[in-house]
């Protein structure tokens, strides 16, 4: 029972609209695009803060709101937007993975129902580990509250992502 | 090849208009041109005597066109009524085999009804991207359920009322500093 409950304690957490303190894992501000009725395709957008001493990764994203969920990497080169998908999100000890526009993306592809603005969309992302972080993000409009409070939205180029768009 | 001849004579461009020498370092680029919205064709001649904001990009495009048409909103969320009404907003889909007329006019509008959206066929669609010196390449992404997508240029042009094309605003300059730019083009009209 106990171990079911630190389990559970370490793996789960529950956002809404704010910072929650759960254990190695913190996620701010996370949010699901709105888009136009029919639009197939939304994006999410937040950050992962990674308190503990190991090295981590997001490795892949779940959730009931599209057919296929997928991790990617948009960034500017000569004033051309490029995107593509990418095997993982780096997540280093005591740092802070941040998905966020101009950077890395959870792809929402082949919406499964229309999205409503201010409702909460799960997603749960899987760790390197194996450990699952659950996100309750709301949905915003573009360029609403997309300012991760100070964080840089810059794509770092030492990234490590393997786009398949050059 | 093409696209690299392009680009170098955009980056001559905005060098120039870094070193401040031509008056108009964009007066080759733009020009008359029409595509189709849902309520019917679209002219860059029909907006004679407005300011416009012009952006190309396309309806799947999960990240920068979002960002780019909520800062086109937001412009003339800021602007007075009197300066609104010498203001026009266009997106220009560079993907005809996703988005169809209306597709592109419905994704604009949910912006702001402000701004028309168009699209034309991929002929069309490469004549004005020329003519505006865009960039837009399809690529596929075969292990991404998109299938593909469209790199492309994500500056926003600002044309004047005479549809000249004054000033490139790119994708990271803030509302504020749009706000300015198209003011600074409506005071000299």
């Amino acid at each position: 029972m106990n171990r079911k409950i630190s389990f559970s304690f370490a793996v789960v957490l529950y956002m809404v609209g704010f910072s929650v303190w759960a254990g190695t894992f913190e996620v701010h501000a996370p949010m699901v695009r709105m888009v136009p009725p029919g639009q197939a395709v939304s994006v999410a957008f937040l950050g992962l803060v990674n308190h503990g001493d190991k090295d981590s990764a997001i490795v892949a994203a779940y959730s009931d709101v599209a057919s296929a969920v997928e991790l990617h990497s948009h960034r500017m080169e000569d004033g051309v937007t490029k995107m593509g998908r990418v095997d993982s999100i780096p997540l280093p000890a005591k740092g802070e993975a941040v998905l966020a526009p101009g950077g890395f993306s959870i792809m929402l592809i082949g919406l499964t129902r229309t999205l409503e603005l201010d409702k909460v969309v799960t997603i749960e992302l899987e760790l390197a580990d194996g450990e699952r972080v659950l996100v309750e993000a709301i949905v915003q409009m573009a360029g609403t509250a997309e300012d991760h409070s100070g964080h840089d939205h810059s794509h770092d180029d030492d990234h490590e992502d393997k786009d398949h768009d050059d | 090849m093409g696209v690299a001849v392009v680009f170098s004579v955009l980056g001559g461009l905005m060098l120039q208009q870094r070193f401040g020498s031509p008056p108009n370092p964009y007066a080759q680029l733009g020009g008359d041109f029409t595509l189709m919205s849902a309520s019917g064709p679209v002219s860059m001649n029909d907006y004679r005597g407005k300011v416009v904001m012009l952006f190309f990009g396309f309806t799947a495009c999960p990240d920068v066109c979002p960002t780019d048409l909520s800062r086109m909103s937001a412009v003339f969320n800021a602007l007075n009524p009197g300066e609104v009404e010498k203001v026009a907003g266009l997106f220009v889909s560079v993907d005809p085999e996703r988005d169809s007329p209306i597709r592109v006019s419905e994704y604009a509008a949910f912006f702001d009804k402000r701004i028309t959206g168009v699209t034309g066929s991929p002929d069309e669609v490469a004549a004005v991207a020329k003519q505006f010196y865009v960039l837009y390449n399809r690529v596929d992404i075969p292990d991404s359920a998109m299938g593909y997508t469209i790199d492309h240029s994500a500056s926003t042009y600002l044309i004047d009322t005479k549809g000249e094309v004054i000033q490139l605003i790119k994708h990271d300059e803030s509302v504020q500093t749009m706000v300015q730019a198209v003011r600074d083009v409506l005071a000299r009209q």
